[in-house]
């Protein structure tokens, strides 16, 4: 950043002072040569022959160290050359003696240039062979500062792109370069300025981004190109306009759903109150109601938990939460995205009835990495690279809780003999390779275990069968494979085949359950062009299971009906079986794009259930119409489509449930629209109703009915250099019916209002700050009342409210915030910390009621109190 | 369709309501259920606690007045009738007439022995006008005997390796007249009686208490009560005549005063094997084993674990005790239950100095 310099030469004797004087009247005038070489220049000849004037030797500049360029103005004068014209008094022997300013430039250039003036040395001017003082003029002169873009072009499924164009146009400039051997790109320097960056990879959807750089800024992105699988004209250049982050873009297609929400991992990683994890992050997402304390239910749109699925790159898995909510089983460093479907989803989805998750694992990065993070839950270690020079990468990642270290110490002064404190693991392994240009395989072994056991000493007076020996368990995991190939322009094979084991026991006294299954899924679609505008996705869903249950536990009351008696009052149910859940499905998509901006998917899937041995067929349609193109996009979408969900296991048994059954079904309907405000803001706005029946109502058959309704409000910021955030708001009522006797009742999961506002601000020099405010409708509860006593137990059983769920808790409120701070080291390595606190002004948010012995009495039980939560994070 | 999560959200509820029970409850500032000064029923302790086709059962129930100054003294009653497996065995099924046979086959009936008549609770009281005083038919007193129907064992879809019978006898205490009264949909699953004072009004939740027993019938698996020899006060037996004297501890020094320690001894014969049951390690269970505790002065720990199915004697079982702020002359009552039904119960003077 050094300053160019220019000198202008006036020579004279500084001593006396009346040699100066004559020097300066011989060569007036302000410039006399460009440069030093130039500068002795014959005195104009004279009319009158005049005696034979000195000899005249201009200093000549041997060293100059440069000026740089003063940081602190960059920013405001980055962008134009500033010129600095220095007076220099030289002495007899060439050196600086004196340096003044001779027009101020301001903003620190001024300081600059004189501490570089300073420094200059000069051959000393002479006069017929003698050397002199001196004065000249000598200039810096600061050139405008340019920028740097680089970074580097990679997909999911094929890794980093090599030969991949990248044009950067703006500030009068346009550059193009071709990514290299491992997707990296670097244009040179630029001018300041904003910039469109336009990819264009053979075979995928066209990224364009608009950037802007400020003098001396380097933006490094890495870009992730999504496969094109739309058939006939391709998207519009102006189609994909996701914002360029810190790490990740995900390239983006109009959905095949009506709504299909990303985040990107730094919203997923950076919202306040999660800790962190992406996973928990979804509860914030619109029409998801919040769940109770830190439990990880997913409710959505007034759907029960066990309604939405959740999937790893397309295969099912039997939780996404250690301990059910504490953490989730794979960590936000191994997610790529975080794709979420509340209603209406693609006929590639099934099973279920309310939504789905579907997180996808990244690839490996080309390059070695490595992180370690620590925080009060848990620890954990990622590790990334290519392996040797195969073209294969790596990753292999692991976690471990230690709330044992400090939960076992709780429970024992509880009371509790604690044998195994709770504790958990997840580990995640990656394989991954392209195969060409065309093809990715990748392999993956990812799962999680956790576990507890202890001896409750203690009887609960409301329940004292609670007691005794009690142990939990749950593990599960999957071996992955995965490939890709673009067979052609218009062709596409994916390929998702996973096996693994799923376990889970549960002991309670002489009560227990266990089951192990070992579940094994194939999706496998091929995406075909079939004309221009048309392209069919022909897909399979096969789900086989073989599973193995042994239980000895009280019957579960029907709903509505109270417990016959506190636990192990009743006789128990007993029963060791093996069996196998099949479940194929074939599904049908077709993607017609009638006319620009229109698109509509119609789809229709069918799948077959062994338990129930019914096919049930489910067509689904979706429409989406752009009323304006982008930047300021506003699109009408909408949906209606048939999903059914089969009865569960114990539902169908001959022993516990009703044989015969067939599955639940939602009609789902929505209606919405969204709306490009800004370059980054986004307004959409959702209005959706489920008309549910056919329901199981255990013990009883398919007798419920249901209907949920709702309003989704997302107006989004999405992430730019500074900022993301979102402001979301739900208006949702949802009801069932357990028969068409029976009176309509408040689903428990129903919360009218949802309100999350969150965001963060990057506040530079590696500080972050984020915060999110909730205000969300209190949860259900039936009120109990003074019943009776079991004399069998010792223990006074309530009366259940009727009708049930006829309170609400208080309205929930409660703010969170969380301040990131990375250090950038050396040679890429970064150090973060991290506080995350939760319940900032510690609001005592009502999660229901407890009740003294006899249910006469009742007291408010709060949620959590503020709660700091801190981690540390080093990457190299 | 999933893996069976029926199982995965059963296991979670259910360890997620165990850790919640077991840790998160007693406290809210509310009185321990050991604490007595009310109108009390404690336990109801059948001969046969699991009992046989044709047999005779006798009840002996503990009940006890505990509030200081009774204004109408305390009765206890039973039902006239015994309800034999009421549909899906819900107790309030026996006092609904309309309700169908259900698919277990349930139905009501039965033979008696010492008490009224058996048979339909529902057709029984079906056609009695709300608030009906229903003293003059109830039996009167701590003890009541039954015969189970012959036909009382019955299969059952759920455990069709395992039939029994079901039989249920509704007990009441009562400081006033007890009355008819039909339930409504709020109250749809309580027993359809109340507790009046002389004006017909209903008398407060300390002045009544509705009992239910229950009695499981098999053909041939046998139960017996859990004996107990006695109690300890401080690690040393306790004279069953002398009885436990603690420390008086003032409401100002609650936190400085000592705790001391009460057990119940239950000899390990009590420990019985349930027949039948198998652990997941393969093993045979027993029973589990517990005691409550009830004290009409001073604090104590409201339940302890005695025997665990699996490990048995359970370490360091005995409950805290604190003396009263007053100091007086009190019961202290042991209520032992095994996980079958069995009873056994043993009170001793408490002394607060």
């Amino acid at each position: 950043m050094g300053a160019k310099r220019k000198a202008f030469f006036r020579v004279g004797g500084l001593f006396p002072g009346a040699a100066l004087v004559a020097l300066v009247a011989a060569w007036p005038g302000e410039a006399l040569a460009q440069r030093s070489g130039d500068l002795v220049k014959p005195p104009k000849p004279d009319e009158t022959p005049a005696p034979a004037p000195p000899r005249i030797e201009l200093p000549t500049l041997q060293k100059d160290e440069g000026a740089v360029y003063p940081a602190a103005a960059l920013k405001k004068r980055g962008r134009e050359a500033v010129r600095v014209v220095l007076i220099l008094d030289l002495d007899a022997a060439g050196a600086v003696a004196k340096a003044a300013v001779e027009t101020p430039a301001g903003d620190g250039f001024d300081e600059a240039a004189l501490e570089a003036g300073r420094k200059l040395v000069f051959t000393p001017a002479k006069r017929d062979g003698k050397p002199i003082p001196a004065r000249i003029k000598h200039v810096y002169t600061f050139p405008a500062q340019p920028g740097r873009i680089v970074g580097a072009v990679a997909s999911a499924s094929r890794g980093a792109l090599a030969g991949v164009p990248v044009r950067l146009e703006g500030a009068g400039v346009t550059k193009q370069v071709v990514t290299a051997a491992d997707g990296t790109f670097d244009p040179g320097d630029l001018p300041a300025g904003s910039y469109t960056i336009v990819v264009e990879g053979k075979g995928f959807v066209p990224y364009r981004s608009q950037k802007d750089i400020a003098p001396g800024e380097r933006l490094e992105l890495t870009l992730n190109l999504e496969p094109v699988v739309l058939v006939g004209a391709p998207p519009p250049p102006d189609t994909v306009t996701g914002p360029v982050v810190e790490v990740t873009v995900q390239g983006q297609k109009p959905p095949r759903e009506v709504t299909k929400r990303t985040f990107e991992r730094r919203e997923l990683s950076r919202i306040p109150g999660t800790n962190g994890d992406a996973l928990r992050a979804i509860q914030n997402f619109p029409g998801v109601a919040r769940p109770p304390g830190l439990a990880g239910l997913l409710i959505v749109r007034g759907s029960a938990p066990n309604e939405t699925n959740i999937f790893v790159d397309g295969t099912l898995v039997p939780l996404v939460y250690h301990f059910g909510g504490l953490s989730s089983v794979v960590p936000t460093e191994m997610l790529e995205k975080i794709d979420f479907y509340p209603g209406n989803f693609s006929s590639q989805y099934g099973r279920v009835v309310g939504g789905i998750v579907d997180v996808g694992l990244r690839d490996p990065k080309p390059k070695l990495h490595g992180l370690a993070q620590v925080d009060l839950i848990d620890a954990r270690v990622l590790a990334e690279g290519p392996v040797f020079s195969t073209g294969w990468k790596f990753a292999l990642a692991g976690r471990r809780s230690y709330v044992d270290v400090w939960l076992k110490p709780v429970l024992d002064a509880a009371g509790a003999g604690v044998t195994t404190a709770p504790v958990y693991y997840d580990y995640q392994a990656i394989l991954q390779r392209d195969i060409g240009k065309n093809q990715s395989l990748r392999f993956a072994f990812f799962g999680s275990d956790d576990r507890l056991e202890l001896l409750v000493k203690g009887v609960n007076a409301s329940n004292p069968g609670i007691g005794g020996n009690l142990s939990f368990g749950t593990a599960f995991y999957r071996f992955q494979g995965r490939y890709t190939n673009k067979v052609s322009d218009g062709t596409e094979l994916r390929v998702v085949a996973a096996g693994g084991k799923d376990a889970i026991a549960f002991q309670l006294g002489d009560n227990y359950f266990t089951l192990t299954s070992t579940p094994f899924t194939l999706r496998t679609e091929v995406s075909q062009k079939l004309g221009q505008g048309v392209r069919m996705n022909l897909g399979m869903d096969w789900l086989w299971t073989p599973y193995e249950i042994a239980l000895r536990l009280p019957p579960l009351p029907r709903p509505g009906e109270p417990p016959g008696a506190p636990f192990g009052g009743r006789p128990p149910l007993q029963l060791t079986e093996t069996g196998t859940i099949y479940a194929p499905a074939l599904y049908d998509e077709l993607e017609i794009t009638p006319w620009r901006g229109a698109r509509f998917v119609t789809g229709l899937r069918v799948d077959y259930t062994k338990s129930t041995q019914r096919w049930d067929v489910s067509p689904r349609f979706v429409a989406r119409q752009d009323l304006t193109p982008s930047p300021r996009r506003t699109t009408l979408k909408g949906g209606v489509g048939v999903f059914q969900q089969p009865p569960q296991p114990q539902d169908t048994a001959a022993r516990f449930g009703v044989p015969g059954l067939s599955s639940n079904r939602a009609i789902h309907y929505s209606l919405g629209v969204e709306r490009e405000l800004t370059k980054h803001v986004e307004v959409s706005l959702e209005g959706f109703y489920r008309d549910l029946d056919n329901l199981v109502v255990q013990r009883v058959g398919n007798v419920g009915t249901g209907r949920a309704a709702g309003l989704e409000t997302l107006i989004r910021y999405k992430p730019d250099d500074r900022f993301f955030g979102f402001f979301a708001y739900t208006l949702s009522r949802s009801v069932r019916k357990d028969g068409p006797n029976e009176e309509e009742r408040i689903f428990p999961f129903d919360q009218t209002h949802i309100l999350t506002a969150l965001g963060s601000y990057r506040l530079g020099d590696g500080w972050e700050f984020g915060a999110r405010y909730r205000l969300i409708s209190g949860s259900l509860r039936t009120p109990q009342l003074y019943g009776f006593y079991d004399l069998n137990v010792g223990a006074y059983l309530p009366l259940q409210g009727y009708p049930p769920n006829s309170e609400r808790n208080p309205l929930f409120h409660q703010l969170d915030i969380r301040l990131d701070k990375t250090w950038y080291l050396k040679n890429g390595a970064k150090l973060g910390f991290y506080v995350d606190i939760l319940n900032v002004y510690n609001q005592a948010n009502s999660e229901g009621v407890t009740y003294n012995y006899n249910s006469t009495l009742s007291t408010q039980t709060n949620s959590l109190p503020i709660l700091p939560s801190i981690g540390l994070r080093g990457e190299l | 369709m999933k893996a069976p999560r029926c199982g995965r959200s059963l296991g979670l509820v259910l360890a997620a309501s165990a850790l919640a029970s077991a840790f998160a409850c007693g406290g809210q500032g509310f009185d321990s259920i050991s604490k007595v000064d009310s109108v009390r029923l404690f336990a109801a302790r059948a001969d046969k606690p699991y009992a046989r086709p044709g047999e005779v059962v006798t009840l002996d129930v503990l009940a006890y007045d505990g509030r200081p100054n009774p204004t109408r003294p305390m009765r206890h009653y039973f039902l006239p009738f015994t309800c034999v497996n009421p549909p899906a065995d819900a107790y309030y099924g026996c006092f609904s007439p309309s309700v169908a046979a259900s698919p277990d086959g349930g139905a009501f009936g039965g033979a008696s022995s010492g008490g009224a008549g058996a048979g339909a609770a529902g057709g029984f009281l079906g056609g009695i006008p709300d608030g009906t005083d229903l003293t003059p038919i109830l039996v009167q007193g701590t003890r009541y005997s039954y015969r189970v129907p012959e036909g009382a064992v019955i299969a059952r879809k759920e455990t069709p390796d395992e039939p029994y019978g079901l039989t249920i006898v509704f007990t009441v205490a009562c400081a006033g007249r007890v009355v008819f009264k039909r339930p409504d949909l709020a109250t749809r699953q309580q027993v359809p009686l109340a507790c009046v004072d002389e004006d017909g009004v209903p008398v407060s939740s300390k002045d009544y208490v509705l009992g239910i027993h229950r009695t499981y019938v098999y053909d041939k698996k046998r139960n017996e009560n859990p004996t107990i020899t006695g109690l300890t006060y401080e690690g040393a037996p306790v004279d069953p005549n002398v009885g436990i004297v603690v420390d008086r501890c003032s409401l100002t020094n609650r936190m400085k005063c000592p705790e001391t320690k009460v057990g119940t001894v239950v000899p390990e014969a009590s420990w019985e094997v349930q027949e039948g049951v198998v652990g997941t390690n393969g093993e045979t269970s027993r029973e589990q084993i517990w005691v409550d505790y009830y004290s009409t002065l001073g604090e104590i720990d409201g339940a302890r674990l005695l025997y665990d199915v699996g490990s048995g004697a359970v370490p360091d079982s005995e409950a805290k005790l604190k003396g009263s702020a007053e100091s007086g002359l009190g019961t202290l009552f042991a209520v032992v239950h095994d996980n079958r039904g069995g009873v056994a119960w043993t009170r001793v003077p408490i002394t607060v100095k």
